[in-house]
């Protein structure tokens, strides 16, 4: 028996079709040969599988499932089962149940799409995914209609449930956390690790996903201070820089001024970096911790796009720092890199003050021939040595941490910082796109009175790096083909309307997935109402949510009842006395014209016979007999409300 | 007031056919609302009976034909015939000028000696060699037919049978009523002993009067929802027809008439449904009938407003 499958079929692969990227092949080309085979065997009354089969396929999938992910449950794993699931759903429809379960399947598809999935591009093709299953809804229940009437219906449908959508958006109650654990996994991590080899950083150059979105609030900085501080290296083994579990900062608060007021909005990376430009304050956030490293954390490893408001000093003191932190970024291995300790010691020698240190390690690499390139030769042995003697060309990795080494031989405390420097300004938003090939690491010293103070030695080799970037600094051969740009035309408009549509991811970001638990009491406060810790909150906005749809939803309901009295007064007087004498245990059958009922109540209830018979037989001289006067209808709704009184 | 002489009528029939007051009261109904009536049972079960007893008890003009295969039109219409005396053709009626027809077993005539009825039926007129003859009025025609399965009938056409208003059917008698009819209580003498209350000019007011009872709108509300009923539902293999539907009307509207009420009301349908529409549909699993049982569920599916 045909079982109309071809448009619950549409409906489930338009809503798993995003999901394809993430799928593992073998579970796209599962849907797809099981799906294709439902449609052509429909329409070909080829062989259908019986149940065993269908039993053996689904045991299949599960099997190929565990044999995949193993134990990793994921929300990936989970779309999967989803997925495996839903190709072989088709099998066993039956009947209209069937049908509207394989609907809601398809719904709830979506659903799973939205936990693995934020960007605009996705969501709006999300609502198309919507509208179509629910033009298959209206289908499988009217089958009369033609595609385009179905389909006009569904979106009508959806925007009168549009305003009820913004209710629950701005009102329910939104409690972050992974929900059954169906977050998704980060993909496509870059960014720094806990170490830093020389050679890491021109892997992430090449890169032009975007890092970060930065609002400023107040006035956007200066660009030579837009250095976004992300992770600090304080131990050096003699090859390369690791990261040290650093603790919160509790005391000694870094002293500073010129405030920036931003936002940054960070996709998920999975890890627990924070990026803040330099130097961050601690600003109440529960999310975030400020490390003695003078770098933000997050308490969890952030596993969906967040926003965060955050304050700069631009101009800073981080005071003193204690013996322990001192020998720590000053220790160097005894036996590497022996000419770059050489320097260090004649440095030492040459300058007294730490800034002497400083300035003539900056002019040692501003003058001797060193150059900016993207592709260093390979460093071998000692690999500071190797550079400051022999190959001096290299990226701000090899010169910020050379330098580093150097002024920590010659007795000025000093690390390596990795983040990101600069970013691309959008005209349409007015907000910083910071991508990966802004990443870039430099050095700090510390200096008495002075604290940490950011030493940059890639800008005394090509300072054109930090005004333009990097397309400003390498010769044109050099560059990944996507950021020659500058040409008119075609590309120009492909670059604009590139601008424009990022800005209005930015948009969405701000206004939709940044719309958190925090935003909610601030809605609330704008309303009036305060409410103390989280509990309070939801309780609250759960009654605001209600006080709210409750007259939307009962509004039809209200009015059709009113203009039912309105309408048919006699039909509903009568109803409501065969109501009470339903309650009373005599209930009309559908069937039963007047007479008949009067006849069976008069059995039940003959005590009350006079006052039955006057309510029917004003019923009947009413709705049967043509004496229809306004009069007449009063004495039947007093008689049939006096009758419940008694 | 107006009850009692049909309770009368009601009454006298029931003394000639024992035991089945309900049938008596549905044909006297079918035949105030000016319809035809359709009596389908075995023979032996006293169909011609009623038949004759209702003509009677009516006071009209009454004739019978007993229907064979052999049977031709003129034998019903009637014929010209020559008259050497006055030297021209004379038209001769046939039994079809009267007011109560009753056409006996009407499915032993052939088909042609059937349908010469259908004009008389319909049109109450008759045309015989190119005159139109009008015929009496009041004009009843009451046939009784055999159960289809019998051997040598020719079934109905349905545009045959949707000229009767009402099919009954009578059913064995009862075991009171059997038991009387064993004991002798002679038929024959009853008939003749019947006497005529009714003259054809009250006949004609009742029918008048059956006109002037009042329907309201939420009543054809109810009667509009059973007919889209059996147009919709799965069980019907052919809706009703918007003839069915006045007939279902005309006939509540006598039955409210003849119990007294001057307004028709949802259990005058519900009584004189079956027996309106049950010749006029076909269940789709059993295409020569229609299970009583099948319009309880009808009722039930269909709320009373």
């Amino acid at each position: 028996m045909k079982q109309n499958l071809s448009p619950l079929i549409l409906a489930m692969a338009v809503a798993l079709l995003p999901q394809v990227i993430m799928l593992p092949v073998w579970v796209s080309l599962w849907c797809a040969c099981f799906w294709g085979y439902a449609v052509a065997a429909e329409r070909n009354s080829w062989p259908w599988p019986g149940r065993y089969v269908s039993y053996g396929l689904a045991l299949l999938g599960l099997f190929f499932l565990l044999l995949y992910f193993r134990k990793i449950l994921d929300g990936k794993a989970f779309v999967s089962l989803l997925a495996v699931m839903a190709a072989l759903k088709p099998f066993e429809v039956k009947g209209h149940r069937d049908r509207m379960i394989t609907v809601f399947l398809a719904y709830f598809i979506v659903i799973a799409s939205l936990f693995q999935f934020e960007n605009l591009s996705i969501i709006i093709y999300l609502f198309f995914s919507v509208l179509i299953t629910t033009a298959v809804l209206i289908h499988i229940n009217h089958p009369g209609g033609t595609p385009k009437q179905n389909v006009s219906l569904a979106s009508k449908i959806l925007l009168q449930s549009l305003p009820l959508m913004i209710v629950l958006f701005l009102l329910f109650p939104r409690i972050q956390g992974s929900f059954w654990g169906l977050t998704r996994s980060p993909l496509g991590i870059s960014g720094f690790s806990e170490r830093l080899q020389m050679g890491d950083v021109a892997t992430l150059i090449k890169s032009n996903e975007t890092a970060f979105r930065v609002y400023f609030t107040s006035e956007t900085p200066n660009e030579n201070h837009l250095y976004f501080r992300g992770v600090v290296f304080q131990h050096f083994n003699g090859t390369g820089w690791k990261s040290i579990p650093s603790q919160a900062l509790l005391r000694q608060m870094p002293q500073g001024k010129k405030i920036v007021d931003y936002e940054i909005i960070l996709p998920a990376h999975g890890r627990k970096w924070m990026f803040a430009l330099d130097l961050p304050l601690l600003t109440p956030n529960d999310d975030l911790m400020l490390m003695r490293d003078h770098t933000l954390r997050l308490r969890r490893n952030l596993r969906r796009k967040k926003h965060f408001r955050l304050k700069s000093y631009l101009s800073y003191n981080t005071g003193d720092l204690s013996h322990k932190e001192k020998m720590r970024n000053l220790a160097l291995p005894d036996n590497r890199n022996p000419k770059t300790q050489a320097l260090s010691r004649f440095l030492k020698d040459k300058y007294d003050t730490p800034e002497g240190i400083v300035a003539g390690a900056l002019s040692y690499i501003g003058e001797n021939g060193f150059a900016y390139t993207l592709k260093p030769p390979l460093l071998t042995g000692d690999p500071v040595d190797a550079f400051l003697f022999e190959s001096r060309k290299g990226f701000c990795e090899h010169f910020a941490s050379s330098f580093a080494v150097l002024v920590r031989g010659a007795g000025v405390p000093a690390r390596v910082v990795g983040g990101y420097l600069g970013g691309a300004l959008n005209p349409y938003g007015n907000y910083l796109v910071v991508s990966q090939s802004n990443a870039h690491a430099w050095a700090e010293v510390w200096i008495e009175n002075r604290g940490w103070v950011r030493v940059d030695p890639t800008s005394a080799v090509a300072p054109e790096r930090i005004s333009q970037g990097v397309a400003g600094s390498v010769s044109a051969d050099e560059l990944p083909a996507f950021l020659g740009y500058g040409q008119k035309g075609v590309r120009h408009y492909i670059k604009q309307v590139g601008l424009l549509w990022d800005a209005l991811n930015a948009r969405w970001d701000v206004w939709f997935m940044g719309y958190s638990f925090a935003e909610q009491r601030a809605l609330l406060e704008r309303l009036g109402l305060r409410v103390k810790g989280w509990f309070h909150q939801a309780r609250t906005l759960l009654v605001l949510l209600f006080v709210i749809i409750l007259p939307i939803a009962a509004f039809p309901l209200i009015r059709t009842h009113v203009s039912r009295i309105k309408k048919d007064p006699v039909t509903h007087a009568y109803n409501r006395f065969c109501a009470r004498m339903e309650k009373a245990g005599c209930k009309r059958r559908p069937s039963m014209g007047p007479m008949d009922y009067q006849k069976m109540l008069k059995r039940r209830f003959a005590e009350r016979q006079e006052e039955i018979d006057e309510i029917i037989t004003l019923y009947i001289r009413l709705q049967y007999a043509g004496e229809y006067d306004s009069s007449l209808i009063r004495r039947l709704q007093r008689r049939v409300r006096r009758f419940k009184a008694t | 007031m107006l009850a009692d002489p049909f309770e009368n009528i009601v009454e006298q029939v029931g003394k000639v056919v024992l035991g089945k007051k309900e049938q008596i009261r549905l044909a006297l109904a079918c035949l105030f609302a000016r319809g035809h009536l359709l009596i389908e049972d075995i023979p032996g079960i006293g169909k011609t009976t009623l038949a004759k007893a209702l003509s009677i008890s009516l006071g009209l003009e009454f004739q019978r034909i007993q229907c064979t295969s052999d049977m031709l039109p003129g034998d019903i219409l009637g014929v010209s015939v020559f008259e050497q005396k006055s030297g021209s053709f004379t038209f001769h009626k046939g039994p079809v000028f009267t007011q109560v027809l009753l056409a006996d077993e009407i499915n032993r005539a052939t088909p042609k000696t059937q349908s010469a009825l259908l004009e008389a039926m319909e049109e109450h007129q008759v045309t015989v060699e190119g005159q139109t003859r009008p015929l009496h009025d009041p004009f009843f025609v009451i046939a009784t037919q055999n159960p289809l399965e019998h051997s040598g009938t020719y079934p109905l056409p349905e545009s045959q049978l949707d000229r009767f208003l009402m099919r009954i059917e009578l059913g064995y008698p009862g075991r009171e009523a059997e038991r009387r009819l064993l004991k002798g209580e002679s038929t024959k003498k009853t008939l003749s002993e019947m006497n005529t209350n009714l003259t054809r000019d009250d006949v004609k007011s009742m029918q008048e009067n059956i006109g002037t009872v009042f329907v309201s709108d939420s009543l054809l509300e109810y009667l509009q929802d059973l007919l889209e009923f059996t147009r919709t539902a799965p069980h019907f293999h052919v809706g009703l027809s918007p003839r069915a539907g006045l007939g279902v009307l005309q006939t509540a509207k006598s039955w409210a008439f003849l119990h007294g009420r001057d307004h028709v009301l949802p259990e005058d349908i519900q009584a004189v449904f079956y027996w309106v529409v049950s010749h006029r549909v076909s269940s789709s699993e059993d295409l020569r009938g229609f299970p009583k049982e099948m319009f309880d569920t009808l009722f039930q599916e269909v709320a009373v407003p």
